[in-house]
């Protein structure tokens, strides 16, 4: 875990991937695509059950060791939602409801016909953007925003890399002071990687997480 | 009565060439049913005993009920040469050639099986496709003879597996089916021949009588330029063979990688502006290399640098010279390469080789003596490839339903899975219907499902359709294509490489310095840049060939036993002054190498304190060893070294002697056999290699869907990396099939595991020659300047993590 400040709010970045605000009790996560494995696997290719269900169980970890009152999704709580299944539906429904703190969520590009299901899961919708304090909740981030904005949809991952050797991990990534983007909550997910010097990445490794200057050089 | 293959006699009569006695021994052959496997050089007219009786027959018919003749050949570029000379002899009668591959439009693919041509020409792949379709049956039933060309190279890859399937296929639709092979010379050639034969038919050899025997010369310095010690670029011979080239004879100069052939091409346009100087690559875009080979063919080029791209396929007849610069790393690729100027029989092929450094004049002489005692490389053909298998069961699923054990029965009719038990056949069966055999879950998974009878069939249409499009795509990187921003398309390099580039840098590439506008959607967008800034050549990961046993065998053996120079070298006494320098060089420095004592060379230097090794069993091997013995001695006392590596040997690098001190009072117990394999995985980073081995995998399995140019977009929901996949396989089912696929074969390929088992025994018994060295000997110096190209990690993920980030700590 690693203190975060974005537009005068203290954050904690958590390995866990979600975004912890204690002054509000919010817990903020972006990009959980439920139901991602299973379209892989109607396709046939072969991702585990136990991938999702592990997204779950970290969910259901940061939620009771944050001791959040209310949980903020950030977009993209679906992968396709055309093609959940009641069954699906059913099982997330109970994994939602045992969290019993709030739900809200700002719908993302892959939740698009996903408002019914998110609501029958027990989330609030709120637009896009939605203000908090001085900064802004959205989906996509929008580098030309009047305001400092928290934004997922991008699944930032940091790359650490020398002449011989490099790792990647997913981040939490500052983009000139203006943008907060949120790693991407579930674990089957890629994305752009970022090198230290581009932004100020928070990566998320299995040491923890480690700070901007941590990274790289001022 | 006529004599026989009067038609085509007559034909080539007309032309004004009589066949040679192994082409109508071919032809009887194919005539009588009889399998076979031609063996002949490149351009001693194989392609026309592979066909001629097929041609013949062609000749004095009318019709044909559906194709007779399938001409199987690696490359796409060669079916249009073979389309020409199979359709020449056949131009006064109603029988059509028709190509299919990957360059097919979609009305040609439909018209293939409306209208069948007489004889197909194609890819492994293309054929794959053809197979999937439910008219296959009927396509097929009339087949008479199927060519396989080029197959020492098909075999010794996936490709080779899947060729080897299809012919399975092949033979229960049209069961007299009549399989002819054609390779260049082969080390074990009835091997090879059996690879393409079901169990118990038998099949002949034939070979050409034509000798085509091979001189070499090697290029002398002068005084204004040196052979260096070291280095594998090797322009200072630049200005000597400069002046060997000469305008309207057509040389071929071969590289061993595309960013060698880069440099070489822009070097001899400078010092020759006077000569039509060409690049040929297999980077680059298909229509480039077109006008390179048409330019080979009508002999209107002076000079082509080339990669191994050329190796392969018809003949240059205009071709007058071949050049190899650096070391040709294989006696058989010599050969080949040899093979590509202009043939006439009887006549001697020959070749000059350019040495990069002064250690590839002992291969050259090795490889001269390899050459006359025919010592040939072994092909290791891929065994039971779970991937390709994957994909073939698909694939004939989609032909028509099949019952396990009669597939059963025709997958292990192949030679490549003779030996697949039948519990692995099913576990493979279960992944393909739930998804892994494994206890771990995937509701809702299909690929494969069953029909009311037990047959297995493909689940639904999607299913089918995206099978389709993903075969063919046994190729083993990814590749990203290279476009101009006003839209013409240069070529392709590795994702990898193109991965690495950022907007606004310059590189050089298909013989031009472009600077990067942007990667998207698979391409990179590029423009012309300022020649000036350029710093990157694009790097390409399967340039890299070891040495082979063959070579390194033969070179250590020359270095300790004098020379009796082979007679085919025409400057050998030249040459033998030049060894003998070397040796009494490396003699008076430490000691020349032997097959029966191991050299191990000390030094210390300013970084340190050195250990050369010089097991001589190629880099593959190298780099492997090289970790394992750093891994075990750091278990016996805790130190860091750095490790470099070359087809010679190995340097250890320490910051003080006690580590090397250590290794070498237990040598033989730093080589023991026991705990091999576990010591690899940590010693290397193993899983990283298998991450990278399993994109491969998982592309040829049809897990990784790339759809088509355009149609990206709609397969948006399914994008994903192969690295990500392996990644939650790796968690959450670590006994998948398939990892364990990508695992196997980072042991066998990219480890040469064999082979390092061997080195190592070998290497325990052997005593050691252990010498100190005041300055760097001739072997070691090379590894020295090579250090910072081959760093290998050996540390743990925190070490790792530490040394990324270290320096920062704010």
């Amino acid at each position: 875990m690693a203190d975060l400040f974005f537009a005068e709010h203290h954050f904690i970045a958590r390995a866990d991937r979600t975004l912890w605000h204690p002054a509000s009790g919010r817990l903020l996560l972006s990009d959980l695509h439920l139901g991602k494995g299973a379209i892989f696997r109607h396709a046939g290719i072969p991702i585990p059950a136990a991938s999702e269900n592990a997204d779950l169980d970290r969910l259901q970890q940061a939620v009771t060791t944050s001791g959040a009152t209310a949980l903020w999704i950030l977009g993209d709580l679906f992968h396709a939602p055309r093609q959940i299944t009641a069954a699906q539906c059913t099982q997330w429904k109970m994994r939602f409801a045992a969290l019993d703190i709030e739900l809200w969520v700002i719908l993302g590009n892959h939740d698009r016909f996903g408002a019914d299901i998110a609501e029958a899961l027990g989330f609030q919708i709120a637009p896009e953007p939605t203000a908090f304090g001085g900064c802004d909740l959205a989906h996509h981030p929008d580098s030309d925003a009047s305001r400092p904005r928290i934004a997922g949809h991008i699944h930032p991952q940091v790359l650490l890399k020398q002449a011989t050797d490099q790792l990647v991990y997913p981040c939490f990534a500052v983009l000139n002071q203006q943008t907060l983007l949120l790693p991407a909550f579930t674990n089957f997910s890629g994305g752009p990687r970022f090198r230290p010097r581009d932004a100020n990445c928070y990566a998320i490794t299995p040491l923890g997480v480690l700070p901007p200057h941590k990274l790289a050089p001022k | 009565m006529t004599p026989p293959f009067a038609s085509i006699t007559d034909y080539l009569a007309a032309q004004g060439f009589t066949p040679f006695a192994f082409q109508e021994t071919a032809w009887q052959r194919t005539e009588a049913g009889q399998h076979q496997l031609i063996q002949c050089p490149t351009g001693s007219g194989k392609t026309l005993a592979a066909t001629g009786a097929t041609l013949n027959t062609l000749m004095r018919r009318e019709t044909t009920e559906g194709p007779v003749l399938l001409y199987i050949t690696p490359l796409r570029a060669m079916t249009r040469d073979i389309e020409m000379a199979l359709s020449a002899p056949l131009v006064d009668t109603k029988h059509r050639v028709v190509a299919r591959n990957g360059d097919s439009t979609s009305a040609e693919r439909a018209a293939l099986f409306r209208k069948p041509p007489a004889v197909i020409l194609t890819t492994p792949e293309s054929l794959s496709v053809l197979l999937a379709s439910v008219r296959a049956k009927a396509l097929f039933a009339h087949l008479a003879t199927v060519v396989v060309d080029e197959w020492h190279d098909l075999l010794r890859s996936k490709r080779g597996t899947q060729t080897q399937l299809c012919l399975a296929r092949l033979r229960r639709l049209a069961p007299t089916l009549t399989v002819v092979g054609v390779s260049a010379t082969l080390a074990d050639p009835e091997a090879a021949l059996h690879a393409l034969l079901a169990p118990g038919e038998t099949g002949h050899l034939t070979r050409s009588e034509i000798a085509r025997d091979l001189t070499l010369e090697i290029l002398e310095s002068d005084s204004r330029s040196r052979i260096p010690w070291a280095g594998h670029l090797g322009l200072s011979l630049l200005r000597p063979l400069a002046t060997k080239l000469v305008a309207g004879e057509t040389t071929v100069v071969f590289t061993n990688t595309r960013n060698q052939a880069e440099q070489w091409f822009q070097a001899l346009k400078i010092v020759r502006s006077d000569l039509q100087i060409e690049l040929h690559h297999g980077s680059l875009a298909r229509d480039a290399r077109t006008v390179v080979e048409a330019g080979l063919k009508d002999g209107s080029l002076d000079v082509v640098v080339a990669t191994s791209a050329l190796d392969l396929g018809v003949d240059y007849q205009a071709v007058e010279h071949i050049i190899q610069i650096g070391s040709a790393r294989t006696v058989s690729r010599l050969v080949q390469r040899a093979g590509r100027a202009r043939h006439r029989p009887g006549t001697v092929g020959h070749v000059l080789l350019v040495p990069t450094n002064r250690m590839h004049l002992h291969e050259y002489a090795a490889l001269a003596r390899a050459l006359d005692q025919e010592q040939l490389e072994p092909i290791c053909a891929p065994v039971a490839p779970m991937d390709v298998l994957m994909q073939h069961l698909v694939t004939l699923a989609l032909q028509a339903p099949w019952q396990a054990d009669a597939i059963y029965a025709e997958i292990t009719a192949t030679d490549a899975y003779r030996g697949l038990d039948r519990t692995t056949f099913d576990a493979l069966l279960k992944t393909l219907h739930r998804g892994s055999d494994s206890l771990t879950e995937y509701p809702e998974f299909q690929r494969l499902i069953q029909d009311a009878t037990d047959a297995w069939m493909v689940a639904d249409r999607r299913t089918a359709a995206r099978h389709r499009m993903s075969i063919g795509t046994i190729v083993s990187h990814t590749q990203v294509r290279v476009k101009m921003r006003r839209g013409a398309a240069l070529g392709v390099v590795e994702e990898q490489f193109a991965g690495r580039l950022r907007p606004g840098e310059v590189f050089r590439f298909a013989g031009r310095v472009l600077q990067v506008l942007t990667l998207r959607d698979g391409e990179l967008l590029v423009k012309p840049g300022r020649a000036v800034k350029a710093t990157e050549v694009p790097r390409w990961t399967g340039g890299r060939l070891p040495l082979s046993d063959t070579l390194a065998a033969a070179v250590v053996e020359l270095m300790g036993s004098g020379h009796g120079l082979s007679a085919r070298i025409k400057n050998a006494s030249w040459l033998t002054e030049a060894l003998r320098q070397t040796e009494s060089v490396q003699q008076r420095y430490s000691a020349c190498p032997s097959p029966d004592r191991l050299l191990v060379e000390r030094y210390q230097s300013r970084d340190g304190h050195h250990l050369f090794v010089y097991p001589f069993a190629g880099w593959l091997v190298h780099q492997t060893l090289a970790p394992i013995l750093a891994y075990r001695l750091t278990q016996w006392l805790p130190t860091t070294l750095t490790l470099t590596v070359n087809d010679y040997g190995i340097e250890l690098l320490a910051d003080d002697p006690e580590p090397l001190d250590v290794l070498l009072s237990r040598w033989s117990e730093a080589l023991k056999f026991a705990d091999l394999r576990e010591d690899l995985e940590r010693a290397i980073n193993l899983s990283e290699l298998i991450k990278r081995e399993f994109r491969s995998t998982a592309r040829i399995a049809g897990w990784i869907f790339e759809g088509y140019p355009g149609r990206q977009k709609s397969a948006r929901a399914l994008q994903t990396s192969a690295g990500l996949l392996f990644d939650v396989l790796r968690q959450y089912d670590p006994d998948h099939l398939l990892l364990q696929q990508a695992e196997n074969d980072v042991l066998t390929e990219t480890c040469d595991y064999a082979r390092l088992i061997q080195t190592c025994e070998c290497l325990a018994r052997m005593p050691t020659d252990c010498h100190t060295l005041r300055e760097p000997s001739p072997l070691a110096l090379p590894l020295l300047i090579e250090r910072l190209e081959a760093r290998l990690s050996s540390d743990t993920l925190a070490t790792r993590l530490e040394r990324l980030t270290r320096g920062f700590d704010g």
